[in-house]
């Protein structure tokens, strides 16, 4: 009995050893992302979106590294990445997150799945971006987007109104799409109705004033389906 | 101010990624409802096995209630494999859906490992268990901690086992299950545990010892002891 139990403690030390590992890693992926989080902060304040974006990007390349560094770690015990995952599930969706939001300051347009592993340099077979972390961190992103529009309205950037509904709206009617079965991702995804109602309520606010001056309004986003 | 939205991606972008997710989270869902039907006829074989093996309690000769146990066997280890097939389908992922077989695993264990104690009086070892239900593969095999946790399971059994076996006068069994469950207990502390669900079950271990320690100490010193064993045996 007492030699099995030698064998397992090897093991068990083995998994507690890469479970340290890569906590060390997810806390400095945590700061990383509060940097880059405080960096973004700046854009509710009227700070032009390419300095803002600059500055948070330089988090992405720590960010890189320290995916890499996870990878490495996991290539000691392979056909595990689920075994460990929930040690970085939520610092990856808040990852996630950040980059789909600079992504979107920067263009306009969602954040891929296939471009955030790029991004962050988690391409192999091995080291995967997980589906449902890339979902659910586009659902935080979408938390952002009403405070975003308040802010942008308070800089009398009236037309934005209409891009950010958009947006959600196309973003909405992709998720509604998907067959969800988990149930937080389920939850999150409700999340994204709500974040889309508000900003339209901003757009109506803005409308009813007359404060929308851009052509676009004409072919105006109509009614909600 | 934000990048010109002429160069918005259309919403068909973002409707295509969609379609390519619903084709992967499909078929996690199907292989997750693959996964439970399976693990429905698990659960009634143990259910079976364990109907069974209550009957030891009732003084029931062991091999004959072994007999009727064991025939499970055979079908769990055909539903296991049944398990391993479906993992096949999905290299790598054997911890993305191990939380759905787990305690129905921890429970396998369990029965078995009071079965092959019931025939030899020896802890059943990870390496017979996967034997047993023909997990020896590397790609499905028995996780470590479902199989300790399924020994605890086990571990439970015992106090009632003993106390039963002393109504039906067996007063040579408390010796022989205290001393098991103390090199049990002893292997066990080897392990350096984490304070988590593994490591409460051991908590519960040193309990069951105590219990079947006390049973031992009743029958002991009412003078029932009648085998020479009695004598080198000592103090914990």
């Amino acid at each position: 009995m007492e030699n099995q139990s030698k064998e397992f403690i090897l093991q068990l030390e083995k998994s507690e050893r890469l479970r340290q590992s890569i906590r060390a890693v997810s806390l400095e992926m945590e700061s990383a992302t509060l940097l880059m989080q405080s960096s973004l902060l700046l854009v509710h304040q009227s700070r032009p979106v390419p300095e803002v974006l600059e500055k948070a990007k330089v988090q992405i390349d720590v960010l890189k590294g320290l995916f890499h560094r996870l990878a490495e770690i996991l290539q000691e015990c392979r056909g595990q990445y689920y075994r460990y995952h929930g040690d970085w599930r939520s610092e990856t969706q808040m990852v996630v997150s950040k980059l789909a939001f600079m992504h979107w300051l920067e263009t306009g347009n969602l954040l891929m799945h296939k471009e955030a592993e790029e991004k962050l340099g988690l391409d192999s077979s091995e080291f995967f971006l997980d589906i449902e972390d890339y979902l659910i961190g586009i659902c935080f992103m979408s938390n952002e987007l009403p405070r975003y529009v308040v802010n942008r309205v308070i800089a009398e950037d009236y037309d934005f109104t209409i891009k950010v509904v958009k947006f959600l709206r196309d973003l909405y009617v992709a998720f509604r799409m998907l067959n969800l079965r988990n149930d937080f991702l389920r939850k999150k995804f409700d999340g994204i109705k709500y974040d889309l109602t508000k900003v339209e309520e901003v757009y109506y606010n803005v409308k009813i004033r007359g404060l929308i001056t851009s052509g676009d309004s004409s072919q105006d986003l109509g009614m909600q389906t």
